[in-house]
């Protein structure tokens, strides 16, 4: 029987369709990888092919990349051309009487820019939003698919106490994203707007201060549940290769004549279950991060084009219009550092489970 | 929740409407004090939420 054959034999008895039906969700948007499936991927396991080809990807990425700024150069447009007026009313305040008129004009324009930038930011917050929640829907599918191949493989202690634990902190770090961190950087961003209207600063520090917050907040959580995790995988991991082990030497030793040979095909079929678990298990991480890259690329997009918009703007309207863009450019880098700490967080937990039971376990 | 909602709303209202009014105020004496009055205000407005607190 070769390797092959258990390993299809294996995979029919499965459940992955769930699995592949989520990869469409996550290239709904757009994919850098090629349309791949778990069994594929088994199969260049096996093999020792290479899964992907990284030029492929590479012209992918700077292809949507390119695509995107185009995209939102259109926004950059609008706002040049408001501060352009801005500029002009600035000149003209002389030639009116009353110097009350251009300054209504310049709020008026300002008020113009802000709402623009809301809309802009409105809808890259809607996307990183969606972005956190279909890769904590994405890790709740895997888990009962990765668990049992856990069990199976014969890490018992690492299937039943790990299982529940990730399951926990995936639902916990969703919900403090999604009420608190997320929320905590729209209010920076409208505060930052709102400061732009007047020459003085009302709320400027107060912004700074929120988003240091979100992004503090952030960090202890990432920190807390990627390293609780991470121990109790090592300390699974062990009792687990304790248990393994005597009972593959209680096989061994105790059944007469056969024992040996028994023992030696139970090693097959258990890495085969290897191998059928890291191939779902490099699929999750293919999928997070398709809903990494995707995002990101569109959110980087519009920080530049916010930031260079804050450069064009810099000598032609006032201080506070530009000082403004260039604060809402770094509000969208911290979103974008935000989605890539959450996916980074993720694809730990993946590699953990992936980690369990390499190999050198049943030598 | 909602009290952040109504605090974040309120620091909205207000900047924007004392912007406007800044504007439209006269030449004169009184402006500068003026100003200094809708900064108190605005201040307030900033420590409202720990009038919640305290009670």
């Amino acid at each position: 029987m070769s390797i092959e054959s258990i390993i299809k034999e294996q995979l029919e008895a499965m459940d992955i369709e769930q699995i592949e039906d989520l990869f469409d969700i996550a290239s709904r948007n757009g994919s850098i990888f090629k349309d791949i499936s778990p069994g594929e991927i088994i199969q260049s396991l096996i093999r020792g092919e290479s899964i992907f080809d990284l030029n492929d990807i590479l012209g992918a990425i700077c292809n949507h990349f390119m695509h995107e700024i185009t995209g939102s150069i259109v926004l950059g447009i609008q706002i040049v051309a408001i501060c352009i007026i801005i500029g002009l009313l600035k000149n003209f305040s002389t030639s009116f009487s009353d110097e009350t008129v251009s300054s209504l004009g310049i709020i008026v324009c300002s008020c113009c820019v802000m709402i623009l930038c809301l809309k802009v930011f409105m809808e890259v917050y809607k996307i990183c939003s969606n972005s956190v929640e279909t890769m904590t829907v994405t890790m709740q599918a895997l888990l009962p698919v990765l668990v049992p191949l856990l069990i199976a493989m014969g890490s018992f202690t690492s299937g039943s106490i790990l299982n529940p634990f990730i399951v926990t902190a995936i639902t916990i770090f969703n919900s403090i994203l999604q009420r608190v961190i997320m929320p905590a950087i729209y209010l920076s961003c409208i505060f930052i707007l709102v400061n732009s209207l007047s020459d003085r600063d009302y709320v400027k520090k107060l912004a700074l201060f929120i988003r240091g917050f979100a992004i503090a907040a952030m960090g202890l959580s990432v920190t807390l549940f990627s390293g609780l995790t991470i121990m109790q995988g090592m300390v699974t991991k062990t009792a687990d290769g304790m248990l393994a082990k005597t009972a593959k030497y209680s096989v061994d030793n105790f059944v007469p004549i056969v024992g040996g040979f028994a023992a030696d095909s139970i090693d097959l079929i258990l890495s085969c279950t290897t191998i059928i678990k890291n191939g779902v298990g490099i699929f999750g991480l293919i999928i997070i991060l398709t809903l990494l890259i995707i995002p990101m690329v569109k959110i980087l997009a519009v920080a530049i084009v916010f930031k260079l918009t804050a450069v064009i703007t810099e000598p032609i309207s006032n201080k506070t219009i530009s000082d403004c863009l260039n604060e809402i450019g770094n509000t969208v880098i911290t979103l974008a550092v935000i989605l890539f700490l959450g996916a980074m967080m993720f694809l730990i937990f993946l590699a953990i489970i992936i980690g369990i039971g390499e190999g050198k376990l049943w030598r | 929740m909602e009290i952040a909602k109504e605090w974040v709303k309120n620091i909205f209202i207000i900047i924007v409407a004392i912007s406007f009014v800044e504007i439209l105020l006269p030449h004169g004496n009184m402006k500068k004090y003026l100003k200094f009055i809708f900064s108190l205000i605005i201040m307030a407005i900033i420590l409202s939420p720990l009038a919640i607190l305290v009670e």
